[in-house]
């Protein structure tokens, strides 16, 4: 475990051990020392109360010995009468209560020694061996003075000897002496408390002990131990010393001195427990406070860490409180100011992750979650309503980014006006999301209208007006979809569809479904159709209201799928430029057109054919190439065919658009601009256009003959025509009033379904041949 | 005092006179110490071998002074069977002692008396050294050295002395002090005596410590007793 705390605590403990080790290292060495002293003090006094002792006892010897040889009556007897001396001798013996009584003659041979048997033994006093030889201790004779140390049998006498004078001429010799006995060693071990051996050196070296004694009665005799001792070896657990008495040769006696180290270290142990019982608890006590102190260090330190272990789990509510006004403190102030920062921060973060940028609306992924969260209680009906605003490209492109971006914030300015209760929000570019409860489609219908009224005021720009129009699919939960992903793809594909068919508000149908699979088999077709030719061109006239007869047509083009039969041209035209096979397209009904011209050209019959070219064919800068191409190889006058392109496909990229259309009538096609009208250009863009011709969108014409307005509209716009030097077609033509007023007004050519549908051109020229239009007919009037 | 000088130098003078009176040979022998110096005091007797020993002519004891608590002289030379007369010449009774083998006596003295006894036999050797003491006084240390010869003499100063033999023949000539580093206090030397001779001898060691006859305590309370 590597914790502050673990270590914290280990290193106070280590310190404090080492300085208790250390204290009682020096302590136990100063113990050591003391015990050295105290052993040494001991046992050199043991020695000194030994060495007193014997030799008190050699002095009381040698000072007996010296008055008993000068008593007369003793002398008196010494030599003459040998029973009466060893009579006199023992009662002199008897006064100090010797062990033993000696006499020597002048010749050194032994006269007598009168040995005592221990007290124990009777006490009884006997002749020694020896009498009448040589004195084996002659040696000590001389010098009455030295310690004599005598054995006898199995015993050894200190004695002391003094000699017996005629005058000064020494006639012999007296000594009287004590045993080595128990008696001795007990009176030593009384005073000392030290156990002594006296231990006497055999002939082959060994030692034998005379007599010992201990401090105690009843204490048990180690054996050997004397032995032990004198060789130099000292047992454990004892002290001992020592004392030689005597080391003359084959007498040699040692006294063995020892005791018990334990009993005589005894206080200095108990001391010495009582101060490692005392360290003991400080070391206790110590590691407590090291414990806690440890404690006090981590306890915050690990607040700490809890406390970052809730932020990382997300949790900023708690804050750490640690009142220390140290570091720690610090920190945790610190702490808690970054927790109030990281959650500032992740509040930012997580709000920017839900809400669009532009618009600080909740944005997909809030969507998202919300709309989980509503299909959680599948109880609960809803509708959602997915919302495009329309031609924010066009804004985004004419009037830059900054307009858009201004254009959808009203939006959604707008949109969050609603209504508090509504859920909604941006999913992004100029996609908006309405979540609304009930699925009554009176309550849809009310909605609906609420929307458009909401955008009905036009937004006022610094210079220009725009109108915010919206697109809207609807689709309802549960019914329409199991899933929030599902429900909102349902809405998409409502809306797709309303856009196709041009209604503000689509309410989604399952056969949008079906509809979109068509669509995605049509994309995977298209390409075989281009190639096998499955597409035919229809021809609608024109019909010259000046003349009255039809030189003009529009080659619209159908697409009879083998197994879908007619696809009209809405569903394809769209896919082609989304797919990029609009330039194959363009260039097949191209070809098409011209190649039916021809065919028409033999027949004698002069059909002018206007063909619909995508604002995509005015991207591919090969165009006019492709084209002059197609004229060169059909050999066609320049008048046989026409270009229509639709005002929506300038106003994408106007510049553009308007050089490549230069560049096509440079070449010298002629060129109309379809479905005048709709598309917003300004007044400035048409007189750019290198266009020759004007076509009037339907929607104006089709109730021009009742409608007032309309009427302005369209005068207005042949006579502009007209001065910009642009001939007009008028479209959608369903009635004769509508054509007369049209006539009547000055409009170059017509087309609508009063005169003719598109018809294949094999029915065209047929109709056209039972019409009092045929110009053949006119030609030959 | 005078009275002591007189009687040594009488006994001598008698046992000088004998020989003088059997008119023969006259041995001087000189004892020289280690150094080479006279060595007074030394006894020295002829032991004659082939010849009978002459008994003792003396009649007049010899006399051995206490005086000043000491044995006066310190050896006396004496023939076996001689009188010898203990003298107590101190203010204080003396008991003079001696456990010699053929020469044991104890007898006290008062002051100023006189004890006289008969010596006794030689033990060995021709001699018995008789260690006197007192026991009164246990400094006191004097001997009497009995032979059996007649012939005998103490060094003078010079280390001189002069026998004088009754006949030529051979003798053993001894020289004995009790001090003497020998193993028993004695030289011993033989030859022929045949005239006047000289002889000389030569200690090999100085002669041990005199024993100090003098008391170890002053026992001055004494004289005012």
């Amino acid at each position: 475990m590597g914790t502050l705390r673990t270590k914290v605590f280990v290193l106070f403990v280590a310190l404090l051990l080492l300085v208790q080790a250390l204290s009682l290292w020096t302590i136990y060495q100063a113990n050591q020392r003391q015990e050295q002293q105290q052993v040494h003090y001991r046992l050199d006094t043991a020695v000194s109360v030994f060495r007193t002792q014997f030799e008190s006892r050699r002095y009381y010897l040698n000072a007996f010995a010296q008055t008993a040889a000068r008593d007369y009556g003793l002398k008196e007897v010494f030599g003459a009468d040998g029973k009466s001396f060893l009579v006199a001798l023992n009662n002199h013996r008897k006064r100090i209560n010797a062990d033993m009584a000696i006499a020597v003659g002048a010749d050194k041979k032994l006269i007598g020694q009168l040995l005592r048997s221990p007290e124990a033994e009777g006490g009884k006093v006997r002749l020694g061996p020896g009498r009448g030889q040589l004195f084996s201790g002659s040696q000590w004779l001389a010098d009455s003075d030295s310690e004599v140390l005598c054995p006898v049998e199995d015993d050894v006498y200190q004695i002391s000897f003094s000699p017996l004078k005629s005058g000064h001429a020494i006639i012999g010799w007296v000594g009287f002496g004590y045993r080595i006995d128990q008696a001795l060693a007990g009176q030593f071990a009384q005073v000392t408390g030290l156990n002594i051996d006296f231990m006497l050196q055999e002939s082959d070296n060994s030692w034998r002990s005379l007599a010992y004694a201990a401090p105690f009665e009843g204490a048990m005799k180690v054996e050997g131990q004397g032995e032990r001792i004198i060789n130099g070896t000292v047992p454990v657990g004892l002290i001992a010393v020592t004392e030689q008495i005597s080391d003359a040769e084959g007498q040699a006696v040692r006294a063995a001195i020892y005791g018990s180290r334990s009993s005589l270290l005894e206080t200095i142990q108990d001391s010495w427990w009582h101060l490692l019982a005392l360290e003991g608890g400080i070391v206790l006590l110590a590691m407590l406070a090291a414990y806690l102190i440890a404690g006090g260090i981590s306890r915050p330190v690990k607040r700490l860490v809890e406390q970052a272990r809730h932020i990382a789990s997300g949790n900023y509510d708690s804050r750490v409180q640690i009142s220390e006004n140290n570091e720690l403190g610090q920190l945790a102030d610190e702490f808690n100011q970054m927790q109030q920062a990281v959650l500032v921060r992740e509040q930012a973060i997580s709000h920017r992750l839900y809400h669009d940028s532009l618009t600080e609306l909740p944005n997909r992924n809030h969507l998202m979650q919300l709309l989980e969260q509503m299909h959680a209680h599948h109880d609960k009906a809803f509708t959602l309503f997915h919302l495009d605003v329309r031609r924010t490209r066009t804004v985004n492109d004419t009037l830059g980014y900054e307009a858009g971006d201004k254009l959808i914030q009203e939006v959604g300015q707008r949109l969050s006006g609603l209504s508090d209760k509504l859920q909604f929000g941006h999913l992004g570019a100029d996609e908006f999301v309405l979540l609304v409860d009930g699925v009554e489609p009176q309550q849809i219908q009310h909605w609906c209208e609420r929307i458009s009224q909401a955008m009905d005021a036009p937004l006022g720009g610094e210079e220009i007006q725009l109108h915010l129009q919206l697109h809207g699919g609807i689709a309802c939960a549960p019914q329409d979809a199991c899933t929030a992903v599902q429900l909102l793809q349902k809405a998409d594909t409502a809306l797709s569809h309303g856009k196709r068919s041009g209604n503000p508000f689509q309410r989604y149908d399952s056969a949008m479904d079906a509809d979109s699979a068509r669509r995605l088999s049509l994309v995977n077709d298209l390409k075989a159709a281009i190639e096998q030719d499955q597409l035919v061109l229809f021809y609608q006239p024109k019909l010259d209201l000046k003349t009255g007869v039809i030189n003009h047509l529009e080659a619209l083009v159908r697409w009879i799928h083998p197994e879908q039969g007619m696809v009209p041209p809405d569903a394809f035209i769209s896919i082609a430029e989304q797919t990029g096979q609009i330039d194959n397209l363009t260039r097949w009904v191209v070809r098409e057109a011209a190649r039916q011209y021809n065919v028409w050209a033999e027949q004698g019959l002069k059909l002018s054919i206007a063909v619909n070219i995508s604002a995509e064919n005015l991207k591919n800068s090969g165009f006019t190439a492709e084209l002059g191409e197609i004229w060169q190889q059909f050999r066609l006058p320049k008048d046989a065919l026409s270009l229509e392109v639709t005002e929506s496909a300038v106003v994408v990229d106007p510049a553009c658009a308007i050089a490549m259309l230069c560049e096509i009538r440079d070449a010298g096609i002629k060129l109309s601009i379809d479905d005048y009208g709709t598309g917003y250009s300004s007044l400035a863009q048409l007189k750019q256009l290198p266009v020759d011709e004007l076509k009037i969108d339907r929607s104006f014409v089709d109730k021009v003959s009742c409608d007032v307005d309309d009427q302005i509209i369209v005068r207005s716009t042949i006579r502009m025509a007209h001065d910009m030097g642009l001939s007009v077609v008028a479209e959608g033509i369903e009635d004769q009033p509508t054509l007369d007023w049209l006539a009547e007004q000055g409009c170059d050519l017509a087309q609508g379904y009063f005169i003719s549908r598109p018809q294949p051109a094999d029915a065209l020229v047929e109709w056209l041949s039972d019409s009092p239009y045929d110009p053949r007919r006119s030609t030959v009037e | 005092m005078g009275k002591l000088k007189q009687g040594i130098f009488a006994g001598l003078f008698g046992g000088v006179a004998l020989v003088t009176h059997v008119a023969a040979e006259q041995l001087t022998v000189t004892v020289t110490g280690p150094q080479g110096a006279g060595q007074p005091d030394m006894v020295v007797f002829a032991e004659p071998l082939d010849q009978p020993v002459p008994d003792s002519q003396v009649t007049e004891p010899l006399l051995i002074a206490q005086q000043g608590k000491a044995f006066v002289p310190y050896i006396s030379v004496i023939q076996r069977d001689a009188p010898v007369r203990f003298v107590n010449q101190d203010g204080i009774t003396h008991h003079i002692y001696s456990i010699s083998d053929n020469n044991r006596f104890s007898f006290r003295i008062a002051a100023g008396k006189s004890q006289q006894i008969i010596a006794g036999a030689g033990e060995r050797d021709g001699l018995a050294a008789v260690a006197m003491g007192c026991n009164i006084h246990d400094w006191m240390s004097g001997y009497m050295l009995v032979l059996d010869t007649p012939y005998y003499a103490k060094t003078d100063g010079q280390g001189q002395v002069i026998l004088t033999v009754a006949d030529a023949g051979r003798y053993r000539v001894n020289i004995w002090h009790p001090q003497l580093q020998t193993p028993d206090h004695r030289m011993r030397q033989e030859l022929s005596v045949t005239g006047d001779m000289n002889l000389s001898l030569q200690l090999a060691d100085p002669l041990a410590a005199l024993p100090e006859q003098a008391g170890e305590d002053d026992f001055e309370f004494l004289e005012d007793y």
